[in-house]
């Protein structure tokens, strides 16, 4: 997994949150993603939908479910595509 | 996934080519034996709307049978748990366990953001409240279920392939008898405080044959579309079971792809000339707010005829948005059909008439709150008519002091009939609680009747429903009882009504702490608690010591402390900006523990 990639899942992630909570794009890339953006289990999904259809990859719920933050959603994605590829 | 249940790239047929028998079947097993005769069956769909697998009847039942010979030598009346994602391989270890006299138990199939570790302790203390001696998931869910199950003395922990490589025993076991018991419905998301119900093959049968014949009645044109989750009763009893009960195809979308695009649901419909779809009243304002303009052009939703509405209480607007931005696309606010029912019912109590829509009583609701009577005015607040019980179910809303009320009078909503469940697993302290000697349920919901028919006003028990998921009060108050500065009963949960949101939760904690910094940082670290485990916002409210109501034995009232949290906010409001909150109250519960998160307009 080359920086160049995760630096592109880490904008597609900021510009997804930033279509939904225009104030949130710039959080710590550490913080509680849901709690600190206050997305709900409805907007965390359509967040998912809009990470998936920047970056057009499947996140599965095991992605999900590990991931809190910013940064462990990008390493997540970045595992995944490292497998897919 | 096998080979032979691939996509074929063709969905079932709706019209089953057989006789369309109404529901009307001794057993799970009959019924599914029955539609195996005919072309339909359950169709899947993935997250861009594509067939990913067709399941006909003929081949669930064939594939069924095979791994019932599997799970037969695990024990009859053995309780096996089946994490119900929407997925093909769940409706064969389902029936399989029909086939083989076991219990299945669907658990949950949904994780939030970063919930991996919440939801493991879920599935144990599910694994574990109902015994199971084996348990089963679909492949994407598997990896959670194994780490869930570790340690636990069951005889299998997998996938559906795991099961067929079990032993095979020499003859098919003996088909289901009718007092046998179905399977278990968990009722809550209660995480502390699971009940399974029990549900026998002749109380969901006799549900089926009711709602199928007397809630509405199908046609060989008829063909379901469903998100539903499969582990809750509407779901799984109303469109899994009851689909194979009256040969009709369904195609599933899974939960979580609507929630992501609730579009799809609707390019579903259209696209297959779906005649039949469910959804609680969150479905449907969930879709009306996603939906652009131009999305309705596409789409054709006349076949539409039954849009069944349940699960929570029906806010009328939200059926009006959705009526509203479907009718450029053929959608007939006529198809709205309420109806009332609950997993302890093995599923549904009344349907409204087929064909009127959701139709409104409007009330007095300061003569309601007051003396308990439901009288019409002309602007009143308006409760949604659920319509008449079914034939063969007796309905009876009581005072507290268990008389039974006349019509437009509110009480507890009782109920008697041939599908109510056995009781919740051992639990007979809970099963007490709720069902009488001579069979009859305590709802715990509150309503009254018109003309026989129930209108839904409240629930007496304390369960919240938050955008359309159960939060039970006891489990956000340990959330905050879990802090240092909280003691033991220092917390109070409830929800209030919310514009948006229709139901919002409110936590009042009661500590001693009195500097305004610490204080807020409680109130903070619990609003993270209760978001990290429920996904939902929670309105926090600090108070000092003795500020909770408790009844005369000492318990603290939910009901009271709600009444108390409102009158005090009146007050707030009404001093605007003379004043915040006063003392210690005031610190903590500044502008931004009140502050809504802002939403963007969608």
């Amino acid at each position: 997994m080359n920086e160049a990639t995760a630096g592109a899942i880490e904008t597609a992630i900021r510009e997804a949150l930033r279509s939904l909570r225009p104030g949130a794009a710039g959080l710590d890339g550490d913080v509680d993603l849901a709690q600190e953006a206050g997305l709900d289990s409805a907007e965390v999904m359509d967040l998912v939908m809009e990470i998936e259809d920047r970056l057009d990859v499947s996140i599965p719920v095991e992605t999900i479910a590990e991931a809190r933050s910013i940064n462990e959603l990008c390493a997540g994605i970045a595992r995944l595509k490292h497998d897919l590829s | 996934m096998t080979e032979a249940n691939t996509a074929r790239g063709r969905p079932t047929p709706t019209d089953s080519a057989i006789e369309l028998r109404s529901a009307d079947f001794a057993t799970l097993t009959d019924a599914l034996d029955y539609a195996a005769l005919g072309e339909s069956g359950f169709n899947y769909y993935d997250r861009h709307g594509e067939l990913a697998t067709v399941l006909p009847y003929r081949e669930l039942r064939s594939r069924a049978l095979d791994l019932a010979r599997h799970l037969a030598p695990l024990g009859r009346g053995q309780r096996l748990a089946l994490v119900a994602h929407t997925h093909p391989d769940f409706a064969v270890m389902f029936y399989a366990c029909q086939y083989a006299g076991l219990v299945p138990v669907p658990l949950p199939a949904a994780v939030h953001l970063g919930g991996r570790a919440a939801y493991i302790r879920h599935l144990r203390d599910l694994l574990r409240d109902c015994g199971a001696i084996a348990a089963f998931a679909p492949p994407e869910f598997v990896g959670f279920l194994n780490e869930a199950s570790e340690g636990m003395p069951l005889a299998m922990s997998g996938t559906l392939q795991d099961f067929l490589a079990l032993d095979r025993a020499a003859t098919p076991p003996p088909a289901p008898a009718r007092e046998e018991l179905a399977y278990f419905q968990y009722t809550s998301g209660s995480t502390r405080f699971p009940r399974g119900t029990m549900i026998r093959q002749s109380a969901v049968m006799a549900n089926l044959e009711a709602i199928f014949n007397h809630g509405f009645r199908l046609s060989q044109q008829d063909r379901f579309c469903s998100w539903l989750p499969y582990y809750h009763d509407m779901g799984l009893v109303g469109i899994v079971l009851g689909c194979v009960a009256t040969q009709r195809s369904v195609d599933f979308l899974a939960t979580r792809d609507f929630a992501m695009r609730p579009r799809l649901w609707l390019t579903l419909m259209s696209k297959n000339r779906s005649t039949v779809s469910f959804s609680p009243p969150f479905g449907y304002a969930l879709c009306a707010r996603r939906l652009r303009p131009s999305d309705t052009e596409a789409l054709d939703l006349s076949a539409w005829r039954i849009a069944g509405v349940g699960a929570e209480m029906i806010h009328a607007e939200w059926l009006r948005q959705f009526g509203v931005a479907l009718a450029p696309a053929g959608f007939d606010q006529s198809a709205f059909l309420p109806c009332y029912g609950m997993a302890e019912c093995s599923l549904a109590i009344s349907f409204a008439a087929v064909g009127s829509g959701a139709s409104g009583d409007a009330i007095d609701i300061d003569r309601l709150a007051r003396h308990g009577e439901a009288r019409p005015v002309a602007r009143g607040k308006t409760f949604i008519d659920c319509g008449r019980p079914l034939p063969g179910y007796e309905v009876e809303i009581r005072d507290e002091l268990g008389r039974p009320v006349p019509e437009r009078r509110c009480g507890r909503i009782h109920l008697r009939g041939p599908s109510v469940m056995s009781g919740y697993f051992r639990n007979p302290e809970a099963t007490n609680e709720v069902l009488s000697a001579d069979g009859w349920l305590d709802t715990g919901d509150i309503g009254y009747q018109v003309d026989g028919a129930l209108h839904i006003t409240g629930r007496a028990k304390d369960l919240m429903i938050i955008k359309g998921r159960n939060i039970w009060p006891q489990d956000l108050e340990h959330l905050a009882e879990q802090q240092p500065e909280v003691r033991p009963t220092d917390a109070s949960a409830f929800s209030i009504a919310h514009e948006e949101e229709g139901e919002t939760a409110v936590l009042v904690v009661q500590s001693r702490e009195t500097d305004p910094g610490k204080l807020a940082a409680l109130a903070q670290r619990v609003q993270q608690a209760v978001h990290a485990e429920f996904a939902i916002h929670c309105l926090i409210e600090l108070v000092p010591p003795h500020t909770l109501p408790r009844t005369s034995s000492g318990k603290l009232s939910r009901s009271t402390a709600r009444r108390d949290f409102l009158e005090r906010r009146h007050v707030e409001a009404a001093a605007v900006a003379r004043t915040r909150l006063r003392g210690v109250a005031a610190a903590a519960a500044s502008s931004q523990l009140f502050h809504w998160p802002s939403k963007e307009a969608a």
